[in-house]
């Protein structure tokens, strides 16, 4: 299985860039995410890799070959790359039956009939729609044709695998379902899997790499606990998290308080903070900051403290795993935890050694 | 790039389009300015040398307010009134029908459509049966042979033309406005309910500014095809010399006075032009507040109380008028010898089916005639030729304009196949003339054969295939054709296995819709027929030359015959918004 290589890619379209200098390595057999909000080009780029977009700029390489330079005007079509591509509207083909489509890449393989219908077979009975052969795209559910658009595109063992926000039309069950279903697909196949979505926690979950893109630019590159641990930019760390990281407005009196003391104007400098790391107590130590509990939300298996600073500014959110001893109008003292704060230059660029620093100090 | 099939694809349309409908055109505006042969004596210069001579005499001389002032006045007054009126029934007509609950509404949704199925020139046939008077010889219309003497102004020229071009677009009109009713979101209504607005509030500041552009829309399109309309005031302007530019331009064709058929034509294209240009940019205006139907569009209704009843006697009285007094005229005119006199010993199946009538030229009913026959046979192998041609054709362009990188090749073949539609069918008839008069390069002569009915039929059609063929590959959307590219298939498989199957619909509803179109055509065909290749339309219009009202009628219902059908079966099939088509 072949790594995907991506450099100093960019797509224009009239005058403004869709994807703007990505250089990015998929590797082989990995299961990497394009995350980024929507409109950051994280389509257009699969749609480069699949063959479907042609670049303006750079190269893709897949495996030794390289299937897309536009510098050289070198431009390999889509059928020859051994990419699957399932759509996020799935593109079953509504006049063909669940066997139908499934069998269609076969038969343009010419592929005969008894091991047409043998993959095909086998393909329904890996997704489980066996019994969905015989009837139409219509008269299937979002998750079955899902499934279908699954079987179709794996019916031709692509080397890549590419998929565009793939649990997006699906429910919170059938999202379960299926998320652990591509991930026994990875195990089975071994294939190389990209797929791009918007929702974080699509990406968190099934991803053993993430890029995260935003406005065409890669922003960050790494596994998902790396990404969250570590951000680059203060962007990444607010588009990571649920409930998203808690900032301190550069200036502020709380970022003030919890900038370690010797940095060099402090005024610039921005503080993030996530939910889940920092203490609540109701005595003052010392380090922490004041603030009055406004609301306490049950969200299932945990629990948000919302929390509105003395000094004032936008609520402060915390997580927790256990029912908090609070009560709202309670006065509380927070303090944050090292591992969680973060701290972001002017340019929103993360600035890891004073990280490092406030770490040292607090020993 | 050079091995882009969609690129190849694109250009060789664009070449076949260029020649069919640019080419054509071009000569024709260019004949307004160069010296026809034989009018070297007049415009002072040699043959095809550069003259204004045409311009002139149209525009600046003494002979211009009765070559074009009046006729372009009569236009311009037609095409206002008709399309003014007819909006406003039809707006009226499209709230009741969509809107409130008058008895029997489904019904008329259907009944209201007919006039629009029918040949516009069967209500002028059939006023003429009526209201003819002495001042056109001949046999009498049935008011005279009752003793009554209709008025020249009542009987001929602007005020019936007025009144038929107004019957026939009010469906238009129903058609467009009641689409766009309909898609009006109910919730928007209940909005401005819940804020507190009353009925009277909601109806002028949300429902009409909503509508603003669909019904300016439907006025622009009627205005647009009223300019260029030929039959009605051809058979009812000639007795009190009421002219409008299309006939003014059949007139310079027939007597072969080609610049000026020229001028003519430029005139009538410019102002389909502009209105058209109009219509696109305020379409485009419009889209900044596209109603987005979801879900729950709840159209509530709005009782009527005590107008109930008498709404319902208006809009039965508008059916009678329009669908059934003139099928009714013209069928009962097929029956009786001499016209108004209802004796039994009047009536007669003779025009049908009779043998050796004293009408010389056509000694036999239509039935047992073989000119009717030839001519029904040529209808529809000309009309059902080019239906199919035009709606491949579109299909084709449909899927250049959904494919091509090249915005320019979508945006030259999406305006070059919508541009028959701005030029009215006699004056596009009288630039295809130009074209195929004379052997051009290896295309012979092709004036006196089927052929040249054929290209300029499937040309007329192609504003329509390509909207057609647009809108459905648009529907269709880029995915599932990259899902079977992605696997390997070609341009031709992906045409073949997944496009074709799933616009068999569409194709069928244009295909049907061009064919019914093809078939109750006239202005198109009128200079371009010669006996021999005469359709059912050329046929019917050449009795009515003769004189042979009772056959010419005959031939008219017959074609009023098969469009209805054929529009029946298209509304069942297809609903009324395709219908509305163009």
């Amino acid at each position: 299985m072949p790594d995907i290589v991506i450099e100093n890619l960019t797509k224009t379209f009239g005058k403004g860039h869709a994807v703007k200098d990505v250089s990015l390595t998929i590797r082989d057999g990995s299961f990497t995410c394009i995350l980024g909000p929507s409109g950051c080009g994280k389509t257009t780029l699969l749609r480069m890799i699949a063959g479907l977009e042609r670049t303006s700029a750079g190269r893709i390489g897949i495996g030794a070959r390289v299937v897309d330079d536009a510098a050289q005007g070198t431009f390999v079509p889509p059928e020859q790359r051994g990419v699957g591509l399932v759509f996020q509207s799935y593109a079953l083909w509504p006049h063909m039956t669940v066997a139908q489509n499934v069998a269609f890449g076969l038969r343009l393989q010419r592929a005969n009939a008894t091991a047409r219908r043998a993959r095909t077979d086998a393909m329904l009975d890996t997704l489980r729609i066996t019994d969905l052969a015989d009837r139409y795209p219509a008269q299937l559910s979002g998750g079955q044709q899902q499934r279908v658009a699954l079987a179709r595109t794996l019916a031709l063992a692509p080397q890549v695998l590419l998929l565009d926000e793939p649990l997006s039309n699906l429910d919170a069950a059938l999202r379960l379902a299926m998320r652990a279903e591509l991930a026994r697909l990875h195990r089975e196949f071994g294939t190389t899997i990209v797929f791009v979505t918007h929702d974080q926690w699509e990406a968190m979950t099934l991803a053993t790499d993430i890029a995260v893109l935003a406005k065409g630019e890669v922003q960050q590159t790494g596994s998902a606990s790396a990404i969250y641990d570590q951000p680059a930019s203060r962007f990444v760390a607010e588009f990571i998290g649920n409930p998203p990281i808690n900032i301190f407005a550069a200036g502020s009196d709380a970022a003030r308080a919890l900038i370690p003391a010797g940095v060099a104007d402090p005024a610039r400098v921005t503080v993030g903070l996530r939910p889940e790391a920092m203490q609540l107590s109701t005595v003052n130590n010392g380090q922490s900051l004041a603030a009055t509990v406004t609301a306490l939300i049950p969200t299932g298996g945990s629990w948000v403290v919302e929390m509105a600073l003395q000094r004032g500014g936008t609520p402060v959110l915390h997580t927790t795993l256990q029912r908090p001893a609070l009560a709202p109008m309670q006065p509380v003292f927070i303090t944050p935890q090292k591992e969680g704060t973060h701290f972001f230059a002017p340019d929103g660029r993360c600035l890891p050694d004073l990280s490092l620093r406030s770490k040292e100090t607090s020993r | 790039m050079a091995h882009d099939p969609v690129l190849a694809l694109g250009l060789a349309l664009l070449v076949v389009f260029l020649w069919l409908i640019a080419l054509p055109i071009g000569m024709i505006v260019e004949d307004s300015f160069t010296s026809q042969p034989g009018d070297s004596a007049r415009t002072g210069v040699a043959d095809g040398a550069i003259t204004g001579y045409y311009m002139s005499r149209a525009l600046a001389s003494r002979m211009s307010t009765i070559l074009f002032y009046a006729p372009l006045w009569n236009t311009l007054l037609v095409a206002v009134c008709a399309s003014a009126l007819a909006l406003v029934i039809g707006a009226l007509l499209a709230w009741v029908l969509v809107r409130s609950d008058v008895p029997l509404r489904g019904w008329f949704a259907v009944a209201l459509i007919v006039p629009y199925m029918l040949p516009v020139w069967t209500f002028a046939l059939a006023w003429v049966t009526l209201f003819k008077n002495s001042t056109l010889g001949g046999q009498p219309g049935w008011a005279q042979a009752l003793g009554a003497q209709p008025p020249d102004w009542l009987a001929y020229g602007a005020v019936p033309t007025i009144a038929i071009l107004t019957l026939h677009y009010i469906p238009f009109a129903i058609l467009i406005i009641g689409g766009a009713l309909r898609r009006l979101d109910g919730q928007l209504e209940e909005a401005a309910q819940i804020l507190g607005a009353r009925r009277q509030i909601i109806l002028w500041r949300i429902v009409i500014p909503a509508l603003r552009p669909a019904v300016l829309s439907a006025g622009l399109l009627m205005f647009a095809d009223a300019i260029g309309e030929f039959s009605v005031p051809y058979i009812l302007g000639l007795p009190v010399k009421f002219e409008t530019l299309s006939v003014s331009l059949f007139r310079a064709i027939s007597t072969q006075q080609n610049g000026m058929a020229a001028v003519y034509a430029g005139a009538v294209l410019l102002i389909g032009v502009i209105t058209l240009g109009i219509d696109a940019w305020m379409l485009r205006e419009a889209r900044r507040f596209t109603t987005v139907g979801g879900k729950g569009t709840i159209t509530r209704t709005s009782p009527l109380h005590a107008a109930r009843w008498p709404v319902f006697g208006g809009i039965m009285l508008l059916f009678v008028v329009s669908v059934v007094v003139p099928l009714v005229t013209l069928l009962l005119s097929t029956l009786m010898h001499i016209p108004g006199r209802f004796d039994a010993g009047n009536f007669t199946l003779d025009y049908w089916i009779g043998r050796d009538l004293p009408t010389v030229a056509l000694p036999n009913g239509i039935l047992f005639s073989s000119e009717f026959w030839a001519a029904a046979w040529n209808s529809v192998r000309i009309a059902g030729m080019a239906a199919v041609a035009a709606a491949a054709l579109g299909l084709l362009v449909g899927y250049v304009v959904a494919h091509s990188s090249w915005r320019w090749l979508a945006n030259a073949l999406h305006a070059i196949t919508f541009f028959p539609y701005l030029v009215p069918g006699i004056a596009f008839a009288a630039a295809i003339l130009v074209l195929f008069a004379a052997p051009r390069g290896p295309i012979p002569a092709l004036y006196g054969t089927p052929y040249i009915l054929l290209l300029a039929l499937i040309a007329d059609q192609m504003p329509f295939a390509s909207r057609v063929g647009i809108s459905a590959m648009a529907q269709l959307g880029p995915d599932i054709e990259d899902a079977a590219r992605i696997m390997g298939a070609g341009m031709m498989r992906r045409l073949r296995v997944i496009i074709l199957p799933l616009m068999k619909g569409a194709l069928a509803t244009a295909v049907l819709l061009s064919f019914i179109s093809g078939i109750k055509g006239v202005s198109l065909f009128i200079l371009l027929a010669v006996p021999s290749t005469d359709v059912l339309t050329t046929f019917s219009l050449r009795l009515v030359d003769y004189g042979y009202a009772q056959a010419a009628n005959a031939v008219v219902l017959v074609i009023a015959l098969i469009a209805l059908i054929g529009s029946l079966v298209m509304h069942r099939v297809a609903g009324p918004g395709l219908a509305a088509g163009l």
